[in-house]
């Protein structure tokens, strides 16, 4: 039932995309035909700069991932293993910001990009989508560094092991799974993301596949085939970086250090 | 290869006082035994020689130096872990030589790739090679060495844990409970095996356990806890023979030894139901309420009417100066040879110990 629910826009987009424009108002066929491919490379050539929209989209998916990451895996070591005055009330903020829609954070957001001069390109696409996914990130990981016994961390410093060393050799590696669990979060999310920049990127060349999609739907027009083949070609990177990723998702890392 | 002084060493976890007041001083090349029932602080006490937790109030010295604030590399000690905490991740192999690769690191080799390599490099090191393959050969973990913990059985794990404590060479050796999940004979010949590491390395080992075969077989000092309150320290000769208190006399020994509620007679100590037995000297005056401990081993059944059975005691309460009763003449020793003795504490909780060899004749009832 959930497969159906789940897998039922993918079968209509797939529908769609191959289905004849003229078809498409009249009654598009249930049973796809699966002779026909998608127009796929009339995206192409149909005048708007798709190839250069994925690059965009995929560079502030990247950075986006490999950012809110980097400080996960810090923030989240640091919640995790230290105690200090205000962990709870950190704690508690980061789950704060997910409680505000991004539609009130962009107010703010722009007038404080636009006093920086970061309106109108990646750079502070990257650093929005970074402080609205991050703190999912960071409880990821945190939650992932807390389910690690103290003891390998104190073998390791028994062993002379710098602190640094023990986040980067034992932690990082053992918390692996959840690092990449949190990875294909953050690359869809960032990805995906559409409010934040079709309000903060005006160039036409430098919006991102999610903005570039929906500008095919026209105020007179809209080109359903197409659209629809944009789509597709939009979900395949994502998958893509997904397969990449799902194979370190496995869990039981840990087992067999401890008892028990 | 230090002499380890604790002075008021304490512990606490918020307001609950794990460890209080410990105070020992424990020479060179000792075998330390720290022996008590579970939860009773073992574990906090050999984290804190370790440096893994802070001490809370008193000074923990090496040789005399007070290492209180030393990060636990800085105190060059082995630690075996309860709980193993093997690293999941590397192999048997990786695991043992990770010490030795530490005792390698460099500043630079905390850049990623480097490290990779560099490990990879240490690894081959004939020194880091014959030391590993050295190690599991004591430990027979030869056939194992490519394997990841996952896949070991607990004692096989617990093996790995001990090999990669031992490996380096650092001036104490800390193990807490590393034979807990053995079976019988590997025990038995583990124990053998980190006795004659002992031997041969010459450095101070503190041991941790609540098997008290372990602590009488292995140590040449123990340290008795219960609920975070030194007992007694001493040989295990002493300990054995000269309980401070009834919680010793209970633990130590198997069977436990009896201990009897008696009262003060003029000559000896009034057993309900049993008449006098004889004891010169009582340390108490007549009429108190005193525990009478016998070992089991020095009970032997006698003709009806005979009681030939002779008591000394020594009181050792800090009060009260050590003051004998009377050692008996021309009584019949029992057949075993652990002299035998009595240990006494009255009810009101002035502990007193027995002293010197006597046996008991106790009339068969
Ligand atoms: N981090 C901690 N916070 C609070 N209490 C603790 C902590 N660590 C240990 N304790 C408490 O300290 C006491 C002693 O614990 P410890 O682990 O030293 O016992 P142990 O003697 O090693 O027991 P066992 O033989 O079962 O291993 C226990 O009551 C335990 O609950
Ligand atoms: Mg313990």
């Amino acid at each position: 039932m959930l497969i159906v629910l789940a897998g039922f826009p993918i079968y209509w987009m797939y529908d769609t995309a191959i289905t004849p424009r003229d078809q498409l108002f009249t009654g598009q066929p249930l049973i796809p035909d699966v002779t026909r491919t998608p127009q796929i490379f009339d995206v192409f050539t149909s005048g708007v700069p798709l190839l250069q929209w994925l690059a965009n989209s995929s560079i502030v998916a990247f950075c986006t991932t490999f950012l809110s990451l980097l400080l996960a895996v810090l923030a989240g070591y640091g919640l995790s293993r230290y105690r200090f005055h205000g962990r709870g009330v950190v704690g508690f903020i980061l789950f704060a910001t997910q409680m505000l829609p991004e539609a009130l954070l962009i107010v703010p957001l722009y007038a404080l990009f636009a006093g920086l001069g970061l309106l109108n390109g990646l750079v502070g696409l990257v650093l929005a989508d970074t402080a609205f996914v991050m703190p999912v990130a960071v409880w990821i990981v945190k939650s992932a560094m807390d389910s690690i016994p103290y003891e390998i961390e104190e073998a390791a410093r028994v062993d002379g092991c710098p602190r640094f060393v023990i986040l980067l050799r034992i932690m990082l590696p053992l918390s692996a799974p959840s690092i990449a669990a949190a990875a294909v979060i953050m690359f869809f999310d960032a990805w995906n993301e559409y409010l934040f920049a079709s309000t903060f990127i005006q160039d036409r060349d430098k919006w991102t596949a999610s903005v570039g999609l929906s500008s095919f739907i026209g105020e007179f027009i809209t080109p359903l085939s197409t659209v629809f083949s944009a789509a597709i070609v939009f979900t395949i990177p994502a998958i893509v970086f997904f397969l990449l990723v799902q194979r370190h998702i496995v869990s039981g890392l840990t087992a067999g250090s401890v008892k028990g | 290869m230090p002499a380890l002084t604790f002075s008021s060493v304490s512990k606490s976890f918020g307001s609950s006082e794990v460890i209080s007041d410990f105070t020992a001083e424990i020479p060179d090349r000792e075998f330390l035994v720290l022996l008590g029932p579970s939860g009773c602080g073992k574990s906090t006490m050999l984290r804190m020689i370790a440096g893994l937790i802070d001490i809370s109030s008193g000074d923990l010295l090496f040789d005399g130096r007070r290492v209180n604030e030393l990060e636990p590399r800085e105190r060059n000690i082995a630690f075996v872990f309860q709980s193993y905490a093997l690293y999941p991740h590397l192999t048997v192999r990786a695991n043992i030589a990770f010490p030795l690769l530490m005792d390698r690191f460099r500043w630079w080799q905390h850049i990623p790739g480097i490290w990779s390599i560099e490990r990879r490099r240490a690894m081959r090191l004939p020194e880091v090679a014959r030391k590993v393959a050295e190690i599991a050969e004591i430990m027979e973990l030869t056939p194992l060495l490519d394997r990841r913990p996952k896949t070991l059985s607990g004692g096989q794990r617990q093996r790995v844990a001990l090999a990669r404590a031992l490996v380096r060479d650092p001036s104490i050796y800390l193990l807490d409970e590393p034979l807990s999940n053995l079976d019988a004979k590997l025990r038995s010949q583990m124990r053998i095996e980190i006795s004659t590491m002992y031997q041969k390395v010459g450095k101070t080992f503190v041991y941790v356990t609540h098997d008290q075969v372990e602590a009488m077989t292995m140590g040449t000092r123990i340290v008795l806890l219960d609920g975070g309150i030194i007992q007694q320290q001493g040989t295990p000769t002493e300990i054995y023979e000269r309980p401070a208190n009834a919680f010793v006399a209970r633990f130590i020994g198997s069977p436990a030894m009896n201990l009897i509620p008696v009262e003060v007679a003029h000559g000896g100590v009034r057993i309900p139901d049993a008449g006098i037995l004889p004891v010169s000297d009582a340390p108490v005056a007549a009429g108190q309420s005193v525990t009478l401990g016998v070992r089991a081993e020095k009970i032997a059944l006698a003709a009806s009417g005979e009681t030939d059975s002779t008591g000394t005691s020594r009181s050792s309460s800090a009060s009260a100066p050590r003051r004998s009763w009377g050692s008996g003449s021309g009584m019949r020793r029992p057949r075993r040879s652990v002299p035998a003795r009595c240990a006494t504490s009255t009810t009101r909780a002035s502990p007193v110990r027995s002293t010197s060899p006597s046996a008991i004749r106790a009339r068969s009832a």
